[in-house]
């Protein structure tokens, strides 16, 4: 187990240094530059890459970046005035991991229930009606989702907060509308286990012995149909956490999402690449968890070979 | 032989199940008893509704999924198919076990041996963790398994396929049932694990004194074990009599061919194993006259029109088949090299 999880942690590092080195070249090959700007007199052009070290070679570059990376330093951002990377992602993490974390258990208690009453009520009005949200749930966009819940309860009945990052209130509708799609996928994913798992052999056997559909449910069905939302968990916690730009921006959120786009789009090297690490530290963790709850949830996975 | 006492009655059970199809009536109107301490054994092919009928007496099926048309199933003082999904909760487990076909699926993979035994013990027998726990440890040891205190700390994963059966039957028989039906339990075992198997379960009836329904496909098995054999075809009963009826004096058509198929160890210059040709009829519709006729080779006009009603052969034997009606024609009994009359 132990030495599971150590040979996991190597791969991942090894995994992170592949995915730094070929985004750090990959972001020298989109067009343009940081600098060019037909305003700006060429002088300063020159000064300021000169400043950020963009003058020199690109393995010296890439060194230098490596170098510093190890000594946990991303550098200066190229956009603001002396500030760091890692000062950004302090910053605005917070926002996003603590709407991530509430959208997130949103997901999993509303995706179960929902998941198991379907599954329970197959056929019946309880299934129908589990399932329209789901469908609802995946295919209406976020933004949309998220507009309208702000125009409904905001806007119109008054009675929560439009935007903004405050009080308890102000997170209720950023959460819905961020966990809703994952909600949706959770339910369906249940669902169809459940009902899987219902059919098996074994469910025959607890009838057998005399337990009550409410025992059967609890001691035999949940645990087994709970592999593939575990499988699922890994990637989802990754997104969520991580921040997303349309619910941030929709609701004026001071969170992550935001740098991902803009950082692309003004060209902020050091900037991109510390995002690309946030997110790729976060999925390859996930994963890592998500393979060491699949051996608590069902014994016959061995993490060790 | 000592008259025993009726533990389960089922008379002229009918059984439906909707499908996207259609209505498919698996069982159409089966009656047979089983008294205390017997071995019944239900002999018929795949469709031929003895898992259905052996469900039934246990209503494991859903409700929602399933139509008891007609007949009823007596268990003791119980109607069992009257009573409220609570009431045969209290049956389960505690006065009916069951054993199922595979024990690859049959068992939670996901939960500990011991813990699987104990389940049935708590709700019944209302023992606390600690207590069934130990009773578990104790059937494991009963049904055969070594190291038993070990064995029940671990997930079925961790055993044998055989082994798994075994721990099957313990989970069967924790709470000491009166009845235990046995669906098939050695088809998905190799055929010396097989042996065992079936020595066990007659082992742990002579010391229980449990009755017993074994559902096979399988003659060879059932000579050993059942007091009493019915054979079922498309839902039907077609014949039942004692273990030596069946055997020496088999009298439907039917039963000839079943016992024909069973391949002998004194015939092996023969290159193909006899079988019986064509299908079971299609269980969807209404079927007129013998089900059987259309893969009989001794059917007459009659069994195309009329289904035909038992007629007794001896004392507790009877066949459904036509040629023991006075006027039918003299056949002669492939097995027992003798005329077929109704009373000998």
């Amino acid at each position: 187990m132990v030495k599971y999880i150590v040979k996991k942690i190597c791969v991942a590092f090894l995994t992170i240094f592949i995915l730094v080195s070929v985004v750090f070249l990959m972001i020298r090959l989109l067009p343009g530059d940081p600098f060019n700007d037909v305003k700006v007199p060429k002088a300063t052009q020159e000064k300021m890459r000169s400043y950020y070290g963009l003058d020199k070679p690109l393995h010296e570059q890439y060194l230098t970046y490596m170098n510093n990376l190890l000594h946990g330093n991303m550098g200066y951002s190229l956009r603001t005035q002396n500030r760091t990377v890692n000062e950004i992602i302090v910053k605005a993490f917070p926002y996003s991991l603590d709407l991530g974390i509430r959208a997130l258990i949103f997901a999993v208690v509303a995706g179960l229930g929902l998941g198991i009453l379907a599954a329970l009520k197959h056929n019946k009005f309880w299934d129908h009606f589990s399932m329209t949200i789901a469908v609802i749930g995946i295919s209406v966009p976020s933004f949309i989702i998220g507009s309208l819940i702000q125009y409904v309860f905001a806007v119109k009945l008054k009675i929560l907060p439009v935007a903004l990052w405050e009080t308890e209130a102000s997170t209720i509708l950023p959460t819905f509308a961020l966990g809703l799609g994952s909600v949706a996928s959770v339910a369906r994913i249940m669902r169809t286990s459940m009902l899987e798992i219902s059919n098996e052999d074994y469910i025959k056997t607890a009838k057998a012995k005399g337990l009550s559909n409410f025992e059967i449910t609890r001691k035999h069905k949940l645990r087994n149909s709970l592999l593939p939302i575990v499988t699922v968990l890994g990637p989802m916690v990754a997104v969520l956490l991580t921040g997303t730009f349309v619910i941030e921006n929709i609701f004026a959120i001071p969170g992550l999402g935001k740098h991902y786009v803009n950082s692309i789009q003004t060209l902020d090297y050091p900037l991109i690449l510390g995002m690309t690490l946030v997110y790729s530290v976060f999925l390859i963790v996930m994963q890592l968890f998500v393979d060491i709850v699949y051996g608590l949830v069902d014994p016959r996975i061995k993490l060790y070979q | 032989m000592k008259e025993e006492q009726v533990l389960l009655q089922v008379e002229d059970l009918q059984v439906s199940f909707d499908t996207y199809a259609g209505e498919v009536k698996a069982v159409r109107g089966v009656s047979f008893e089983v008294h205390e301490g017997e071995t019944l054994a239900i002999v018929g092919e795949s469709g031929s509704g003895k898992s259905v009928t052996a469900q039934a007496v246990m209503r494991l099926t859903p409700d929602d999924q399933i139509q008891y048309k007609n007949g009823h199933i007596r268990f003791e003082d119980t109607e069992v198919l009257k009573v409220s999904q609570k009431e045969m909760e209290k049956i389960r487990g505690a006065k009916i076990g069951m054993i199922l076909q595979d024990p690859l699926t049959s068992l939670n993979p996901t939960m500990l041996v011991g813990k699987q035994i104990a389940e049935g013990l708590i709700k019944h027998q209302h023992l606390d963790k600690a207590e069934a726990i130990k009773r578990s440890v104790e059937m494991l040891k009963m049904v055969g398994i070594p190291n038993a205190e070990q064995r029940a700390c671990q997930y079925p994963h961790e055993f044998s396929g055989g082994m798994r059966q075994r721990v099957s039957i313990a989970i069967a028989l924790a709470c000491n049932p009166k009845l235990l039906i046995a669906d098939e339990p050695t088809t998905a075992l190799d055929v010396t694990i097989q042996a065992q198997i079936l020595e066990l379960m007659k082992d742990l009836q002579k010391r229980l004194g449990t009755s017993i329904i074994l559902i096979t496909h399988d003659l060879g098995i059932v000579a050993d074990m059942a007091e009493n054999i019915v054979i079922m075809y498309a839902g039907r009963l077609v014949e039942k009599g004692s273990c030596k009826d069946v055997f020496y004096r088999p009298g439907h058509p039917y039963t000839w061919g079943l016992l024909e198929s069973v391949p002998k160890i004194d015939q092996a210059s023969k290159e193909e194993l006899d079988s019986i040709p064509g299908t079971p009829p299609d269980l969807h519709s209404d079927i007129k006259g013998c089900p059987f006729k259309s893969r009989c080779k001794y059917a007459m006009k009659i069994c195309y029109e009329q289904a035909p009603e038992a007629f007794e052969l001896g004392e507790k034997h009877t066949a459904s088949c036509w040629l023991y009606h006075e006027n039918a024609p003299e056949v002669k009994n492939p097995i027992t090299n003798r005329e077929c009359k109704s009373d000998e």
